[in-house]
């Protein structure tokens, strides 16, 4: 029984998610339940806390099945209105071939087989281990069960380190807890799986199915993010949706499909909703405006976007503020952004420079320790690429080194307020992996493989 | 001077057939080496040894097709037998053949049977099976993965031939490179998984007889391990009211655990916690003062460390550690030299 309501939870989320994905365009049916649990989990999730702060609903039970009530109910209208009926819908449900059981022995099937296997175990060692992470005992998981017993969460403002990340990954806990199901970690193997079948699919859309299921495999077996499938902290959902978003929004810029525009901005957007606290969301903010201004096309959609994802971004600090507001909360009131303790804090030249090498050495220790695996074939695909002028890929390495920056500047900036900035090793190699799924894009799209590109040539 | 010709033309001949060889016999000779040396150190040459297979398997995937053709149903046999052997060995580690007397039924039998049962246990051990058993998943990965690779190299060989050979810029050897180096990156990763993915189906298995929300100790390495945590905290819950005010101790080694209050407040939530104040003296609204040894560190301590006088206390709880038993101190005070390695709490009587 247990294991039945964990499932229909969660597939309630992903069947939601799903429905989303077709309302944006997204025809392909692996691609649109690659995204469908991203979707699905971060609308109910954004409405779940709408509907407590607008209607005083509890976090509860009734409040999960309206919020997912609501998001069914827009998409099927919007479905409904465009198309004047759900035939659309009954055809996405369908499977668009009949499996084949010939060839069982091939290649692709045994990447296939091995994905299964990975994805199998990430499943069943969340359903039977509970959390036991320190940083999602601490926080993560701790919300989760203030959430569960009080049905909301201002008792946070008392109890200290509460609000310091957006809730994300605590109501995907409290989505189980609010039904007695203590299995709450099993939600990071339905994310494990966004990951993997997302990549795949957006792969598959330039390659080979069996170069696009070799590089899913690469991305899974990946060492950190294998790790991060089977615990509770919210990095690997960040980087599934920063990650994906911005794939997403490189494919917007080459083929200018409205589609991937809706889509990247969401799961960028949704990103926010999941960590606020690293920028990487500006990057895809930058993309959209150089291409609006750029080719002067889907202007309006293209703002009506960057207000979205700007949206999203505030929600959660708006909350919050508002919170400490009804509770009087001045000090949380009068805490001031890095921005401002930035431009408040008078740093002399020599401070700001001195820091510089031992900064670079320490961020570059950390960050190779993430993609040291991928850095000799990743090396040689930019080489490639660089070599054969591949300027599709080289507009995606420039997204990744876009990151690399801003994670080494995170990293620069933070030396200058904390002297602790130095024993923060593993905090920076966890910020550092949204940089393991653009590097295996990289590698599995590089010009090497590209026949269709060489085709073209 | 006519054997050397004939040694040279068939080494020109055969270059890559023996250079072939020579790198699957180094990579797996010397994974049965470090498996028979080294037991606890799988990671040694591991590099080493995976640029063997992967260099292996990309020039078996180059030879030419008639031999690879003979050799298919040889290698299909082998890895049938080594996934069969795999099963086995992962079979005798999930129920940890060690303790088979655990189990009831085993129990039952040799009651019944000791004669057979003797003759097993005795053939286990004068065949040394159980060198078999405590072969790691390392070793199963290596071979199995090199020899899959085997059966599709020709595969990933002709696909990447296919790729490849339409490259006019990109030299041919660089190309190779990449591959090779692919190759490598993979089969690394998937011997990491996979080792890692039997070794823990194998923990997951063995915490199934407890409930799930005690699954937490065995989880974190045991009673007498971090798991600990769980347990005295879910003690202190059950002989505590939600409205309780519990002392702990300050975040210094060796209370790291119990000691940090965002971590312990999980625990033990709706419960508040306070800490000793700036004079080092025990808040008065402390309700309880947990009486720990550390549950972290090496350099154990008691917490409390100051002596607490009887008229203050109104109980002393205490809980073993193995066998989990409760004894209840009354009329008596407090001093840290007499609770060494003891654990509980102090019920501080309210004036």
């Amino acid at each position: 029984m247990t294991l039945l309501i964990t499932i229909l939870i969660h597939t309630c989320l992903l069947g939601n998610g799903y429905l989303m994905a077709l309302v944006l365009g997204i025809k392909n049916k692996i691609e649109a339940v690659g995204i469908a649990y991203l979707l699905g989990s971060g609308a109910v999730s954004l409405l779940f806390l709408l509907n407590r702060w607008l209607f005083g609903l509890a976090l509860d039970g009734g409040n999960f099945v309206l919020s997912l009530v609501m998001v069914l109910a827009v998409c099927l209208l919007i479905i409904h209105r465009r198309e004047g009926s759900f035939n659309s819908l009954i055809d996405g449900l369908k499977l668009s071939r009949p499996v084949s059981l010939e060839k069982i022995v091939s290649f692709e099937n045994l990447l296939v087989t091995m994905l299964l296997i990975i994805f199998s175990y990430s499943f069943l060692q969340n359903y039977f281990l509970p959390i036991t992470d320190w940083d999602s005992l601490a926080l993560y998981d701790f919300r989760a069960k203030v959430i569960e017993r009080t049905g909301e969460m201002s008792e946070g403002i008392e109890l200290g380190y509460f609000f310091q990340y957006p809730p994300y990954t605590s109501f995907l806990h409290s989505f189980s807890y609010i039904f007695g199901i203590e299995r709450a970690k099993v939600a990071y193997s339905f994310i494990y799986g966004s990951l993997l079948m997302g990549f795949y699919a957006l792969l598959k859309r330039r390659q080979k199915k069996w170069v696009a299921l070799l590089g899913a495999l690469t991305l899974a077996t990946d060492i950190s993010i294998f790790e991060h499938s089977i615990i509770a902290y919210n990095n690997l959902a960040y980087l599934t949706f920063i990650a994906l978003g911005l794939i997403y929004l490189w494919f917007w810029l080459l083929d200018s499909q409205k589609k991937d525009l809706l889509v990247g901005v969401l799961l960028v957007g949704l990103s926010t909703w999941v960590r606020a606290s690293e920028p990487f969301w500006a990057l895809a903010a930058v993309i959209i405006l150089l291409k609006i201004f750029r080719e002067r096309k889907q202007f309006r959609l293209g703002i009506l976007s960057l207000l979205s994802l700007w949206l999203i971004y505030k929600f959660w600090g708006a909350y919050t503020k508002h919170l400490y507001v009804l509770y009087n909360d001045q000090v949380a009131l009068e805490k001031k952004s890095v921005v401002e303790k930035l431009l408040a804090r008078q740093h002399s030249v020599a401070a700001v420079i001195g820091n510089f090498k031992q900064v670079t050495l320490y961020f570059w220790e950390n960050v190779l320790a993430v993609i040291r695996p991928l850095a000799p074939v990743l090396g040689l695909s930019v080489l490639a690429d660089l070599y054969e002028k591949n300027k599709n890929n080289l507009l995606l390495l420039i997204v990744f080194l876009g990151l690399f920056v801003m994670i080494w500047a995170g990293t620069y900036v933070f030396s200058l307020f904390y002297d602790t900035w130095d024993l923060i090793g593993g905090s920076l190699q966890r910020v550092s992996m949204p940089l393991i799924p653009l590097a295996c894009f990289l590698i599995f799209n590089n010009s090497m493989w590209n026949k269709k590109l060489i085709e073209k040539r | 001077m006519n054997i050397q010709k004939t040694v040279t033309s068939f080494l020109k001949k055969h270059r890559n057939f023996i250079f072939f060889l020579v790198l699957a016999f180094a990579g797996v000779l010397s994974t049965l080496y470090v498996e028979y040396r080294f037991q606890y150190e799988q990671f040694r040459w591991l590099a080493t040894r995976i640029f063997f297979a992967s260099f292996a398997i990309v020039l078996y995937g180059g030879l030419p097709k008639k031999f690879r053709k003979e050799q298919r149903r040889k290698v299909n046999f082998i890895l049938i037998s080594f996934v069969f052997l795999y099963v086995l060995n992962l079979l005798a580690n999930l129920i940890n053949v060690y303790h088979l007397d655990e189990y009831q039924a085993v129990r039952d039998f040799c009651t019944s049977s000791p004669k057979t049962c003797q003759t097993i246990v005795n053939t286990f051990f004068k065949l040394k099976l159980y060198r078999f058993v405590s072969l790691t998943s390392y070793f199963f990965s290596y071979v199995i993965f090199f020899l899959i690779g085997l059966l599709f190299s020709e595969e990933i060989y002709k696909k990447a031939a296919d790729l490849l050979k339409n490259l006019p810029r990109v030299k041919l050897e660089y190309a190779w490179l990449f591959y090779l180096l692919l190759i490598y990156l993979v089969f690394q990763q998937l011997i990491f998984v996979f080792s890692t993915i039997s070794k823990r189906v194998i923990s997951v298995f063995g915490t199934l007889d407890t409930p799930y929300e005690q699954r937490w100790e065995a989880t974190m390495g045991g009673r007498y391990s971090f798991g600990w945590m769980w347990t005295y905290m879910e003690f202190i819950n059950n002989h505590t009211a939600e409205n309780t005010i519990i002392l702990i101790p300050d975040q210094a080694a060796p209370w790291e655990m119990e000691g940090n209050p965002f971590y312990t407040r999980w625990f033990i939530y709706p419960r508040r916690m306070v800490q000793l104040d700036e004079n080092r003296e025990i808040p008065t609204e402390a309700d309880i003062a947990l009486i720990t040894y550390g549950i972290f560190g090496h350099n154990k301590e008691v917490f409390p460390t100051i002596t607490i006088p009887e008229e203050n206390i109104a109980e002393i709880v205490l809980i073993d550690r193995s066998t989990l038993e409760v004894t209840t101190i009354m009329d008596a005070g407090f001093d840290p030299e007499d609770y060494q390695d003891d654990w509980g709490f102090i019920r501080f009587r309210k004036k």
